[in-house]
This record gives structure tokens, C-alpha cells and sequence, in this order.
């Protein structure tokens, strides 16, 4: 009997702490959330960037070969400083910290390739892209800009990254990212990422 | 297959030793004799149309065949009218012909670049069509020779720049079609069409151009067609070494903002095989076809070339010339937190100037100062022809680390007996960074001409960044530390522009006088860790003069995201591991109660 009661506690807090979890990832998908990054930052930096036509917020991102129409959500950098991730699955993120898809440099945006309960996320078939297809992107002016795949490239999570993220060739660019490789339980992510470069046209 | 990729391997990696370590093959372009069509300013087959505003032209007009009559329009010609066959119109053609050919058989060095384009003396061709707007900049001496061969039509708008002894009667283009030239361009050199040229509108020609056997057609507001001016090389040499020969300082730069430990010694320069030291003045044959600067390379590390070294490390060397190779290694991998990059700025002036009456003792002082934000430790001074270099001044604290605000002062004295370029570099360390300025001092020995000096100073605002980068202000000062006022002052940054003029011609005479400070700014978006080199030039008493600045600023680039969720993390099995838990939980608490 005493056995018995001695076990209780602990088994009693950790029901309640699983189940508190559940519900955090039931309302709070997105643990990366953006720490900084927000829109306010913008206004300042178009005053400054010399832009001939004015390229305005990416809306929607499409890619026709992997039938993907979706919208657009803003992040910036997480505490441990990534670059955040969509909220949604059916989503992508841009990354409001660098240019915008059509501004010279490199625009980039993340989307999920899977989801909880083994959905599918809207970059699961992005390995697919082989250079030469075609991503297109609308503003909020309603124009669309097409890039044009130029190359994919699987990144571990440790190498350099800095070319996904900045360009020196005076060119515009957009680069889609999303996970590939194994699940670390530890980290709590995929072991590398899929990176495909595309131009402007 | 197997065999066959083995093969290709290794052929490959043969041709890429070769190419690293072989001898460099020099596409030396020569100036064609151009006999009669020397003295033609303008020279064309059929017909030519000042259409317009009129032209002016200072040497000869020629036809042939065409006859007076299919010269329309307005025109000044300052030297002569030749039209028809028989006369010198017709010889000058005929040379012009033998020209083209020489220009069109001469051994390329390669394709052309785009905007802003600064090719090395050579051989620069396209083999079809080719567009070119923008601007093209030939810098070297007085016999380097640029030949740009079109394979057909040229289009070209915007302007031909001369840089340092660069002669515009040393440039020539050979077009296979027609050329055209467009609205507002300066353009430089003797440019030979196969068919029509056409000015759109205002251009201005520092040349000639004919065209062999068709039309010239001159657009819109006033055109001039004048020149080539050709100057010779001044009888004496100034700069810093033997006639027939020029000075190579290799200047290196190690960044190390993402935990690398590599210093200056681990990367051994050579140039064309030879090893150097950073910083070190060395003498070299000149003129010459291609330098290349290589170095051993450390796995880890990036490298990139600035200054007057293209982006393969290569320069031409002209004589007398004083070239400055700036290379950059960055450990491969940026930061999550910036560190920030340090900021050395050295002046050197020499006392006297000019020792007009011949040789004597001349004594250098060096102002080092630290412009940045940290203190700075390894500062070193070389490359210096004159020894001992001393310190005088300035480490108030005795610490041995160049403080914020600190200004050393060093000296030298030694005996010139001829005309000399003096140079050193100062080189300083903060937080794995390394900090470089370069500064040169000119005495003349034996004229009574005072050399100039210039000093310019780059400071990025902000010194380092945080992931996404941002906006950065570079704030570029030029002074004139010698004693004569300086023309045509102008900056060259390799990273930024447009670099823009914002104060300090105080008198408004547009030139650089001893007491100015003029202010110069750039903004620029940088995502990544980047190295600006600015260069300075002015001019006064015949001389072109220069000072570099070199700038780092420190971006760091944000970790991927997070875009995948395990197995692990499935919702329903969170889930329902979760009610499992309470009810066994809950089951629990029960039986306690009840046990109870």
C-alpha cells in the first residue's frame, strides 16, 4: 500500500503537464514564434532602398508544377535566432528582414513539408523543382513577379548558409526553403534542409 | 564509365593546376598603323549626315567613293575636306581596311564584362550582337593599348573613362556590322565599322570613326568628333622604382567573424610565382602583359580580390606604376552575433616635398589613429622603405593597443637620390579581424615640381549588423595633407555606390585645397559580412595621385528555419498519450481516495 502511494504524485503531475502540452500545441503550432521582425520596420527601410518601380508585400506564392497557390506570412527571427517558420501549414513565411521577392538580393521564404498527425505541408513536393521551372509571386499591388529555378541544393543544418540568404550579384532572387533529412527528437528538427534558388525573370 | 569520369577527372584537375600555376598567357594588344586615315577625324564610305544640331570635327572629313554632295548638314571641320576616289580620302580608306584587319587578327583576352566594366589592357571581344550600356573605365600607362573587337553589331551608350596614363589614341574598336553610338555618351578611341555608325543624339567622340564602306549618320544636338589626344610618357619617371619597372603591394585581409584563427602568415602570397610579403613594396618588369596574384589557400576560407586586382587577382603593370592588391580571406560561416570589426586609418607626409636641388634627407611622419569603435592590439607597420620606423607618440596608456581616439605618431629619415614613392601599410587586430590602411608619399628628386598628396578615410555606420542585415552608411572623408590644391578629385568604391560629394569645397573653386575636408557618403544593404575598398584619386602639377580606404562590416545570417515537424510530434498520438496519462492519473487519484 505505502508503494502505491508513494508512486502517485509524480505520475499525477505528469499526466497534467502532457496534457497542458497538448494544448499548447493545439493553440500554438508555431513554437518559433517571431521576436522581432515586425512590419514597423519597413517604412524605414523603403525610404532608404533607391527603388525604381516600387515592389510591394509578397500576398501569394505560386508553383504551378506542384499545383501550390498559397499566402503569405511575415516572420522574422526566432529567440535562437532562425528564421522563423509559417504558423499555418498550408502557408509560406517570408523572411521581412531581408528584400522582398523582386528587390535586388536574396528574398527568401520557408514553407512546412509535413504537418502533425502525418499531414502533408505545402513544400512536401518542393524537391520536385528542377531548374528551369517556373515560381511566381503577387504583391499587394496585385502584380506578379516569376522567378525561374536555377538550382537546389540540401543543406545540413550546421553549413554555411549565407548564400540562401544574401546575393552580390546586383540580381534579384527568390529562395524557397523547407526540411529534409532525419527528425532529431533532441533538437526537435530535421537534420538538413532542401534550398531552391531561383531568379528573377 | 567508370574509366572514362576517372579520366575527365583527372584531365580536369590537370587543366585546373595548369591554369593556377602555369605560365599566364598574355593577349598583349598592339596599336594598328592607321597610314592615311591618321589625320581623319571622321572618315566614311557612301555618305555622312549631320542631321540636327551640326557637327564639329578637328582633323580631316573624308568619302570614298562618295562625293561632296552626300556630306549633309551642318559641319565644322577644322582640318580638311576629301571626297571621291583618287585622293587621300581614298588612301585613308584603304589603310582603314588594313586596320580593321589587324584589329580583327589580333589574339583575344576574353569576352566582355558588363557595367562598370575596367578591362585590363588587352583584347576584349564579343562574337555577335553585343549591347553595352554603362560605363567602361581603362586604367593604366601611357603604351597600354585596349582593342575591343565586335564580331557584328555594337550598341554602346554611356561612357569610355581614362584612368591614370590611359591614352584615348591607344583605344580602338573593331565593329562587323554597323555600330551605334547612343544619345549622350563620351566615347573614347578610334572605332572602325565595317558598315553604318550612327550617333543618336549629343555624343562626344574622343577618337575617330569611320566607316569603311557605308554611312555615318550623326542624330539630335550638337556632336563633336575630336582627338584621339595621345600624350607621351614624361621624361622622367615618377614613382617608386627603377625605369622599366613598377611596384606591387599585395595587401592582406583576414576576417575571422565566425571562430576561424587564421592570421596573416597562414596565407603565403606570390606574385606570378614569386613569394611576398602583406604589405611589402616590391619591384617588378614593367610594362607587362598580366601580374597574377595567388596565394596558399587554407581550407575554411574564402577569398576575394579588390583594389587594382580584377576578381581573379590580376593586373597589368605599366612603368612606373604603383599597384596595390588588396585580398580578403573570411573564415567560411557567419556569426549569430556580429562581433564588431575594427577601423585603421594611416596618413604618412614627407618633409620636404621636393628636394628640387637633388639628393637628400627626407623625413616621413606617420599618423596612425584608430577611427573605429575597439581597441585594436598587433599593429604592425611595414612595407616601408625607410628604416627604423619609430614610434614617437601616443600610446598615453602604455598599453600597447591602439585605443579609440588614440593617434600614434611614427617617423623615419632617410636620403633620396632620386624621384620616390614611399608606402606603408598599417595593419591592426580587434575581436579576429583584421584592419588595413595603405599610404603612400611621393618626393621628386631633382624638379622643381611639388608632388601631391591625398588622404581619404571610409567609416561604415553601422560596424556590424544583426541577422537580415540592414542598411549601412559609409561616410568617405578626403583630405589633401600636402601642400598644393587638388583637381578632378573623385572616389571609386567597389562595393557601393553612388558615392555621393556632400560638403566641404568651403570656397567653391572645385578644388581639394590643404585646409578642406571633403565629405563624401554611399549607402548600401549589406546581408553579409563585407569588405569595401575605396579608392581616392586627385591630380595637380601633371601627377595622378591616390589613397585607398578598406572597411569591414560584420553581418551575421540567421539559422534555417524550422519548417518540419517527427513522428514524435503527431498531434493525435500527443493527444491521446495525454488523455491515456490523465485517466491512468485519474485512475490513480481514484483508488487512492478509495484506498484511503
Amino acid at each position: 500500500m505505502r508503494l502505491k502511494i508513494s508512486l502517485k504524485p509524480p505520475v499525477f503531475i505528469g499526466s497534467i503537464a502532457t496534457v497542458i502540452f497538448s494544448v499548447i500545441i493545439i493553440f500554438l503550432p508555431n513554437f518559433n514564434r517571431p521576436v522581432q521582425g515586425s512590419d514597423m520596420k519597413l517604412p524605414a527601410l523603403l525610404s532608404t532602398i533607391p527603388v525604381k518601380p516600387v515592389i510591394g508585400l509578397p500576398v501569394r506564392l505560386q508553383i504551378p508544377k506542384l499545383k501550390v497557390n498559397a499566402s503569405v506570412e511575415n516572420v522574422g527571427l526566432t529567440k535562437d535566432k532562425s528564421m522563423g517558420a509559417p504558423k499555418i501549414p498550408s502557408d509560406v513565411a517570408w523572411f521581412n528582414l531581408g528584400v522582398r521577392p523582386g528587390e535586388i538580393g536574396s528574398a527568401v521564404m520557408a514553407g512546412h513539408v509535413n504537418w502533425y498527425s502525418g499531414a502533408t505541408a505545402v513544400f512536401a513536393n518542393l524537391n520536385k523543382l528542377k531548374p528551369g521551372d517556373k515560381i511566381f509571386v503577387k504583391d499587394n499591388n496585385g502584380v506578379t513577379i516569376s522567378f525561374v529555378v536555377r538550382k537546389v541544393r540540401v543543406y545540413s543544418i550546421k553549413d554555411d548558409t549565407s548564400e540562401v540568404f544574401s546575393a552580390d550579384d546586383d540580381l534579384a532572387h527568390l529562395n524557397l526553403i523547407t526540411c529534409v533529412g532525419v527528425w532529431n527528437k533532441r533538437s526537435k528538427q530535421y537534420s538538413q534542409r532542401l534550398v531552391v534558388f531561383t531568379d528573377r525573370e | 564509365m567508370k574509366i572514362h569520369s576517372i579520366v575527365s577527372r583527372a584531365l580536369l584537375s590537370v587543366a585546373f593546376m595548369l591554369g593556377l600555376i602555369g605560365p599566364i598567357s598574355v593577349s598583349a594588344a598592339t596599336a594598328p598603323s592607321l597610314g592615311a586615315a591618321d589625320s581623319f577625324s571622321v572618315l566614311a564610305g557612301l555618305s555622312t549626315a549631320a542631321n540636327g544640331g551640326g557637327t564639329t570635327v578637328s582633323g580631316n572629313l573624308g568619302l570614298s567613293p562618295g562625293l561632296a554632295v552626300s556630306r549633309t548638314g551642318t559641319w565644322t571641320v577644322l582640318g580638311t575636306e576629301y571626297f571621291g576616289t583618287g585622293g587621300l580620302s581614298q588612301t585613308a580608306q584603304t589603310d582603314a581596311l588594313s586596320a580593321f584587319n589587324n584589329l580583327a587578327g589580333q589574339t583575344t583576352s576574353g569576352g566582355w564584362g558588363s557595367s562598370p566594366w575596367s578591362p585590363i589592357p588587352g583584347v576584349w571581344t564579343v562574337a555577335l550582337d553585343t549591347t553595352f550600356t554603362g560605363t567602361i573605365t581603362l586604367d593604366g600607362g601611357f603604351d597600354d593599348v585596349w582593342v575591343f573587337q565586335v564580331g557584328q553589331d555594337m550598341t554602346f551608350t554611356g561612357s569610355v573613362v581614362l584612368a591614370g596614363n590611359a591614352q584615348a589614341c591607344h583605344v580602338f574598336w573593331q565593329v562587323g556590322r554597323d555600330a551605334t553610338i547612343g544619345s549622350g555618351s563620351n566615347f573614347v578611341g578610334t572605332l572602325i565599322a565595317s558598315r553604318d555608325i550612327t550617333f543618336a543624339s549629343g555624343a562626344n567622340v574622343n577618337g575617330r570613326a569611320i566607316s569603311l564602306t557605308s554611312s555615318l549618320v550623326l542624330n539630335g544636338t550638337p556632336t563633336t568628333i575630336s582627338g584621339p589626344t595621345c600624350n607621351s610618357a614624361p621624361a622622367t619617371v615618377v614613382g617608386g622604382s627603377s625605369p622599366g619597372r613598377g611596384t606591387v603591394n599585395v595587401v592582406k585581409v583576414v576576417i575571422n567573424d565566425n571562430n576561424g584563427t587564421k592570421t596573416i602568415s597562414d596565407f603565403p602570397l606570390f606574385v606570378n610565382g614569386t613569394l611576398v610579403g602583406s604589405g611589402q613594396t616590391n619591384n617588378f618588369p614593367a610594362p607587362a602583359g598580366l601580374y597574377s596574384v595567388t596565394e596558399v589557400t587554407s581550407s575554411g576560407y574564402t577569398r576575394s580580390f579588390s583594389g587594382d586586382c580584377d576578381a581573379n587577382g590580376q593586373f597589368g603593370l605599366y612603368k612606373g606604376g604603383n599597384i596595390f592588391c588588396i585580398i580578403t580571406n573570411n573564415d567560411i560561416g557567419s556569426p549569430l552575433v556580429p562581433v564588431v570589426p575594427p577601423l585603421i586609418d594611416v596618413v604618412k607626409v614627407p618633409n620636404p616635398l621636393a628636394l628640387p636641388n637633388g639628393p637628400g634627407n627626407v623625413t616621413y611622419t606617420y599618423t596612425v589613429r584608430n577611427i573605429g569603435t575597439v581597441p585594436m592590439t598587433d599593429v604592425t607597420m611595414v612595407g616601408d622603405t625607410c628604416a627604423p620606423v619609430s614610434l614617437i607618440s601616443g600610446d598615453t596608456n602604455n598599453d600597447g593597443r591602439l585605443d579609440v581616439n588614440e593617434t600614434w605618431i611614427y617617423t623615419c629619415t632617410t636620403q633620396l637620390s632620386e624621384t620616390h614613392t614611399n608606402t606603408v601599410v598599417a595593419t591592426g587586430w580587434a575581436n579576429g579581424i583584421s584592419a588595413v590602411d595603405i599610404a603612400s608619399a611621393n618626393v621628386v628628386v631633382g624638379q622643381s615640381i611639388v608632388p601631391p598628396l591625398i588622404h581619404v578615410t571610409k567609416v561604415p555606420n553601422p560596424l556590424a549588423l544583426d541577422a537580415g542585415g540592414g542598411m549601412v552608411t559609409y561616410t568617405d572623408e578626403v583630405t589633401n595633407p600636402g601642400l598644393v590644391p587638388l583637381t578632378n578629385v573623385r572616389l571609386t568604391d567597389n562595393k557601393c555606390s553612388p558615392v555621393k560629394y556632400i560638403s566641404g569645397d568651403t570656397d567653391g573653386n572645385l578644388m581639394l585645397d590643404p585646409s578642406e575636408t571633403w565629405t563624401f557618403s554611399c549607402q548600401s544593404r549589406l546581408t553579409r559580412t563585407t569588405v569595401n575598398t575605396v579608392i581616392a584619386r586627385g591630380e595637380a602639377n601633371g601627377l595622378t595621385i591616390r589613397d585607398f580606404a578598406i572597411a569591414t562590416v560584420v553581418v551575421a545570417v540567421p539559422k534555417v528555419p524550422n519548417t518540419g515537424v517527427g513522428s514524435s510530434a503527431n498531434i493525435l498520438w500527443e493527444i491521446s498519450t495525454g488523455i491515456l496519462l490523465a485517466g491512468s492519473g485519474l485512475f490513480f487519484v481514484i483508488r487512492r481516495k478509495k484506498s484511503l
